[in-house]
């Protein structure tokens, strides 16, 4: 038997950080994941790191623009953003993380930030 | 309300033009800048930072220099240097080099400041580049609590060496925050509070403004008041 889904009240609540990299240079999402973990354990810990639930959303990174999401539970978001800030190079690369915008849902992240304005056929 | 970095120490002015305008920031504070510059949508502020040896030093800084530039900054790590710069009217900001000036900033230092209305620098770039950052935190986090107890204007800077360490205001109020600022005044700390200090000196420096309570209005009726 599977484990059943836990209704929405008992799910912790998500929130969807839309972050945009400036750099010069190029660089893989792995390396951004890697270089995200190494500045989240320095600061936060491993406690801190595991309380904050944070999870890349890899089908919606943009490699050009260098734009993506990191889904984190809806109370950490302060200590996202600020290990994001503490982030100065990533393989050797200088590099910013900025973050565009907090949302709620995966939909307005896409809409407002990653300039998908037609999501049509969106979740099929 | 425009988001302020009153201290950028990038000597290249158009590269930190350029990333003041990627990362969303209306005003930054350079050393190279002019009075009431302007350049591609990003207002200049004129800033100075000083570091003086002594008391003495201190005054005689402050005097020379108060009218000349928009927002004059003291850095020190001497607490009795601290302790001054905190009963000092006409100081702006005042930047503790971490660890040891924040450890040396006590209440006494954070009432003055808040009686005084001397704003206390919050420096990312001191965070970023500290070689004992455990050491740094746990000083940054009294010199928080204390300021907001005493309820002392705190500004965040990112104080960048070059263009690289800059950060988007948002993303230093988020840090502040981590450190034991309430988020609401984290924010102002990045607007609100360095945008009036700025507004305020603006009009001070072109004699709108006399001392910090009267202000000159032109074309009014004294009949009518």
């Amino acid at each position: 038997m599977k484990p059943k889904v836990l209704p929405p009240t008992l799910r912790e609540k998500d929130r969807y950080i839309v972050f945009e990299v400036i750099s010069d240079g190029d660089f893989t999402l792995e390396d951004l994941i890697k270089a995200t973990r190494i500045s989240f354990l320095s600061l936060f810990g491993e406690l801190g790191l595991s309380e904050c639930g944070i999870r890349f959303l890899r089908n919606l990174y943009d490699e050009k623009n260098k734009r993506g999401v990191i889904r984190c539970v809806h109370n950490k978001i302060e200590e996202v953003r600020t290990a994001l800030a503490f982030i100065r190079k990533v393989n050797e690369v200088n590099v910013i993380v900025r973050v565009l915008g907090i949302t709620g849902t995966v939909k307005s992240a896409r809409k407002k930030f990653l300039g998908q304005t037609n999501l049509i056929g969106y979740g099929e | 309300m425009p988001y302020c970095d009153l201290r950028v120490e990038i000597k290249d002015k158009k590269k930190a033009v350029r990333f003041a305008k990627l990362l969303g920031i209306n005003y930054i504070g350079l050393e190279t800048a002019e009075i009431g510059e302007r350049v591609d949508e990003v207002e200049l502020v004129k800033i100075l930072v000083l570091r003086p040896r002594s008391d003495e030093e201190l005054r005689s800084m402050i005097r020379k220099v108060r009218n000349k530039v928009e927002v004059v900054i003291v850095e020190s790590d001497e607490y009795d240097l601290i302790r001054l710069a905190c009963s000092d009217t006409r100081v702006d900001l005042l930047s503790l080099v971490y660890p040891r000036g924040a450890e040396s900033f006590d209440h006494i230092c954070a009432r003055l400041a808040s009686e005084n209305n001397v704003a206390i620098e919050i420096n990312f770039s001191f965070m970023l580049n500290s070689k004992n950052r455990v050491r740094t935190f746990r000083a940054l986090r009294k010199v928080i609590m204390l300021c907001e107890k005493y309820k002392t204007p705190m500004i965040i800077v990112s104080g960048a060496r070059d263009e690289w360490e800059l950060r988007a205001p948002r993303d230093l109020a988020s840090i502040a925050s981590v450190l034991g600022m309430d988020v609401a005044r984290a924010i102002e700390g990045v607007s609100d509070i360095p945008f009036n200090l700025i507004k305020r000196n603006r009009e001070k420096l072109s004699g709108k403004r006399i001392g910090d309570a009267l202000k000159v209005v032109e074309g009014g009726d004294l009949n009518e008041a």
